[in-house]
């Protein structure tokens, strides 16, 4: 017997996973662009200070763009 | 860049293959009847399955190593590359082992793969600098072999053991990821660290064809383990760190999605694991982590979910490799 699940909603399905596949992307895209300016910011910090900084500032963008990828996916639930 | 007989690389990697799989093959049984074992909880009829499986990926490490070593016996001193690499990997392997028979406490993990660092952290002691695309190599000193060494090793290894608990998961991603570090070793001119690579893809690939959906044997803690540390093992070795990184970014979006909460790591407690439907669906539980990303938006089942995470993965390793390759 057909159902719901199985008739038409496997092509959306599909979609919606290989869309999550590429929006997995962002949090990475974000966080590293957060860093290469924070890097660009303190040019007169020396190398170690400077460095320990910028894994840092992109440890914390990760982390919120990592939460807003889940926001994404919250709003992506269809129930 | 010390070059390797192609005979010797292709023999040292059929020999990998076949000893893992052979050896996988003989423990999905064994260890079965020896009640190592586990339940598929991501099936309707629940299987007893056998664990610990990482155990044949490191059968097959000594073999493919010990192969590569004793027929190409590299004369320039990369040997000694090649040596801390699969001694810290093997370490670590064994520290899965021991933590999959006794059930090592979870506090005690991260000093026990400290520890297995050591054969690495000596062989990169004069190495002070760590190189990042578009940056460039920024000097770091003593921080470099003591304090990123075993930080990159210890994070790598348990990043990979939480995202985990699915048919071919955890050996599908190691498969991934180490076989792209093989390549990019290869080409930025490190063959010797490159074939230590190759050595441990077969190792996983032959896993992989019993741990692949409907899996006969789990991987355990010592295959999860092993695979983390031999990402930053072999990413370390041939100044691959950036791709490291890169290629662990889906276990940290798993990781940060568990970490930062009211209770961090407290989801699975509260909560419980993801459900099973009588088709197969996977019911995600209410908490945030990366499968269950996958499990809310769509329904999906196991074959699928693993499949996704995977082609996650290779994305991720595209990225990296047309990162390194243009800043070649």
């Amino acid at each position: 017997m057909q159902t719901a699940r199985n008739s038409g909603a496997g092509g959306k399905g599909l979609f919606k996973h290989v869309l999550l596949v590429f929006l997995s992307l962002v949090p990475f895209g974000v966080s590293t662009v957060v860093a290469l300016t924070t890097w660009e910011l303190l040019e007169a910090l020396a190398p170690t200070s400077r460095l320990t900084v910028v894994v840092m500032s992109w440890i914390v963008a990760f982390a919120v763009a990592t939460r807003g990828f889940w926001k994404a996916v919250e709003m992506m639930t269809p129930w | 860049m010390t070059a390797i007989n192609p005979l010797v690389g292709i023999a040292a990697s059929a020999l990998t293959a076949f000893t893992s799989y052979f050896v996988a093959k003989y423990l999905s049984g064994k260890f079965a009847t020896l009640g190592i074992s586990g339940v598929d909880v991501h099936k309707p009829e629940r299987p007893v399955t056998a664990e610990m499986g990482g155990l044949a990926v490191l059968f097959g490490l000594a073999v493919g190593s010990a192969t590569f070593l004793v027929a190409a016996f590299p004369q320039d001193g990369t040997f000694l590359a090649f040596i801390a690499g699969a001694s810290t990997a093997g370490l670590v392997g064994l520290v899965g082992v021991v933590d999959d028979l006794f059930d090592v406490k979870q506090r005690y993990k991260p000093f026990m793969i400290v520890a297995a660092t050591i054969p690495l952290m000596l062989f990169l002691w004069s190495r002070g600098s760590v190189y990042i695309p578009v940056i460039g190599y920024v000097e770091v000193g003593l921080l470099y072999p003591l304090v990123a060494v075993p930080l990159a090793v210890t994070t790598s290894a348990n990043f990979t053991n939480m995202l985990a608990g699915f048919n071919g998961l955890e050996a599908g991603m190691a498969v991934i990821s180490l076989g792209t570090l093989a390549l990019l070793s290869a080409a930025t001119g490190y063959s010797t660290v490159a074939m230590l690579g190759v050595i441990l893809t077969v190792a996983y690939f032959g896993f992989l064809v019993l741990n692949w959906y409907p899996a006969r044997i789990f991987p355990g803690d010592t295959g999860t383990l092993t695979a983390g540390a031999a990402v930053a093992v072999i990413g370390l070795l041939s100044k691959l760190e950036f791709v490291a990184v890169v290629l662990s970014i889906p276990a940290a979006m798993d990781f940060t999605l568990k970490a930062f909460r009211k209770r961090p790591f407290g989801g699975r407690k509260l909560h419980g694991d993801a459900a099973v439907e009588p088709d197969g669906t996977l019911k995600p539980a209410e908490y945030p982590t990366l499968v269950h990303a996958f499990m809310k938006v769509s329904p999906i089942k196991e074959r699928g979910l693993v499949l996704s995470i995977l082609a996650m993965q290779a994305l991720f390793a595209l990225v990296a490799t047309i990162v390194t390759l243009g800043f070649l």
